[in-house]
């Protein structure tokens, strides 16, 4: 394969195109290719954006957990918190116990209250857990040991929060990776239809091509090295154009959540080279399948 | 013309056996075709528009498959040939169309290299070739010219060079003095003479019924979808001889 993209590719300057000149009617398939490139590339960095943002959102949340004492079972919350806090630092495992001040606690329901009136609510008592991430406690032995010392609380280690997290990114990372798969079906099928309208229109260079005994093989190659050239082009420029999308968006992102998973990474980048050849190839295969199909059916 | 690729092919050119064809499902329009082409005959073939004679030389250069009969051309069996194959044997014969069948986007120079060029030759080693070939029907000033600037004469002798310029065994030509002036066509009736003596099998289309007589070749004539294989008589008129008439000559 490589020898034949050698064979395709190299500059013979001596000899003269065995097709006349690209004229307007290869800038809609360039066009096409370019975005369908910048497409590609975007895609390519968002999911691997949301693969980012999921591992550093679940690296957050790893080695902590959360006890909730209801507001209704303890009569003074900050004695509560701290009697929780000192048991839970006998527990093996548990690193670090810290009460969350109560203002703290009505602060993360406000966004569901609002302000006004908060402080009429029953907010529940929170201890914040840092647990050694090579030994964690379990949940049971928490409660148990909670529960010994006379003290009814709940247990949170946000794990349906993980898995919502793991849920979604694969969600997305899927349909990103199926919306790459069909872009680059479309490219295919792009160049595959533009070979068989340049065999139709250079009918006459294909017949003249055969009576001098070429074989279909070198005919569908002059097609292969003509379309796979032009998508190579016209997917460096819409790589390009991804390169610039992505880095304004990772700019203007500012101090957005996920802006962090946004920024460039080396491996972007090298997805990003990667694509024209890629495509490029992809248009070889498709032209070359497309064109052998219909120089058969010429006598 | 280098005679090595001959020396080595002791098999007639092309024998055909009641080969019939036609064109899909159409009407035949060839019927029970005979003949033995041997290496290094001369063949003029004519007929009125429509005969067949197209058809005939159609399958004489691969581009149409007797729908019937046997075939074989240097030896091999055109009912069975694959494609490939096909395209190899396309190599060793050379065709001039009517219409020249010249590519507007490359020179003269360019449209005679083309058939050692897609044999995979480097320009190199056939460019003094192709020139001197060009200098011999006359347009070895006229290399660099693209054939919309050339008269029909001009581009009827590189569409003859492009065909002779891979040393075929086999010459087939379609009215190839058809859009050139008389003085013009003896002229290249006198190239296909030489091409002739040096070896090559020739079988020619044309109108005219004197051309057999005048190169002192074999006389075909095709009416309504059978080959008759003629006497040429000096008047031009075609004398049917029974004696060939459906058989190999």
């Amino acid at each position: 394969m490589i020898k034949r993209l050698w064979h395709i590719w190299r500059h013979r300057p001596h000899d003269p195109p065995m097709l006349p000149r690209p004229d307007v009617r290869h800038l809609g398939l360039g066009f096409a290719i370019a975005v369908i490139a910048a497409l590609t590339g975007l895609m390519l960095i968002f999911a691997d954006a949301a693969k980012r943002a999921e591992v550093h959102w679940q690296s957050q949340i790893a080695g902590s957990l959360s006890v909730i004492i209801p507001a209704g079972s303890v009569t003074d919350p900050a004695e509560a918190a701290t009697t929780a806090a000192d048991v839970l630092m006998t527990i093996p495992g548990v690193l670090m116990a810290t009460p969350m001040p109560q203002d703290q606690a009505e602060a993360l329901l406000q966004p569901w209250f609002g302000a006004k009136g908060i402080e009429t609510l029953p907010i529940p008592t929170v201890v914040e857990l840092e647990t050694d991430p090579g030994a964690p406690p379990t949940l049971e032995a928490i409660t148990r040991t909670l529960k010994d010392k006379g003290i009814d609380a709940l247990v949170d280690d946000y794990g349906h929060f993980k898995t919502t997290l793991a849920r979604m990114s694969g969600a997305i990372r899927t349909l990103t990776y199926s919306a790459f798969l069909a872009l680059v079906l479309t490219a295919a099928a792009l160049s595959a239809f533009a070979a068989l309208s340049g065999i139709s229109t250079h009918r006459h260079i294909v017949d003249v091509m055969h009576l001098v005994g070429a074989r279909d093989s070198v005919v569908a190659q002059v097609f292969e090295r003509r379309y796979a050239k032009l998508v190579f082009k016209a997917a460096a420029l819409g790589a390009g154009l991804a390169l610039v999308a992505s880095i304004t968006i990772a700019i203007i992102g500012g101090h957005d959540p996920f802006a962090p998973s946004l920024r460039l990474t080396f491996g972007d980048v090298v997805r990003l080279v990667l694509i024209p050849p890629a495509l490029a190839l992809v248009a070889l295969v498709s032209t070359r399948i497309a064109a052998l199909h219909a120089l058969s059916k010429l006598s | 013309m280098s005679s090595n690729n001959r020396a080595q092919a002791p098999v007639p050119t092309a024998i055909f056996s009641h080969v019939s064809a036609r064109y899909g499902r159409g009407p035949t329009v060839l019927h029970d075709i005979n003949f033995r082409l041997e290496a290094g005959s001369y063949h003029v073939l004519t007929g009125p528009s429509g005969a067949g004679k197209s058809t005939l030389l159609k399958m004489l250069y691969l581009a149409h498959k007797p729908c019937s009969g046997g075939a074989s051309l240097f030896g091999q069996d055109l009912m069975r040939l694959r494609r490939n194959g096909r395209a190899d044997l396309r190599r060793r014969i050379g065709v001039v169309f009517q219409d020249y069948r010249l590519l507007d986007h490359l020179t003269a120079f360019e449209n005679v290299s083309l058939p050692l060029r897609l044999q995979g030759l480097v320009k190199s080693s056939y460019a003094e070739d192709v020139v001197e070939l060009l200098t011999w029907v006359g347009l070895g000033d006229r290399a660099n010219a693209y054939p919309p600037t050339l008269s029909g004469g001009e581009r009827q002798r590189v569409a003859i060079a492009r065909a002779i310029v891979a040393k075929p065994q086999l010459i087939v030509a379609d009215e190839p003095t058809g859009s050139v002036d008389p003085e013009m066509g003896q002229r290249l009736m006198r190239l296909f003479t030489e091409l002739n003596k040096l070896g090559a099998t020739l079988v020619i289309a044309t109108h005219d019924p004197t051309m057999a007589l005048q190169v002192g070749a074999q006389a075909w004539h095709i009416q309504d979808g059978q080959l008759h294989h003629n006497t040429p008589t000096p008047d031009g008129g075609p004398v049917i001889d029974p004696y060939h008439h459906g058989g190999a000559s």
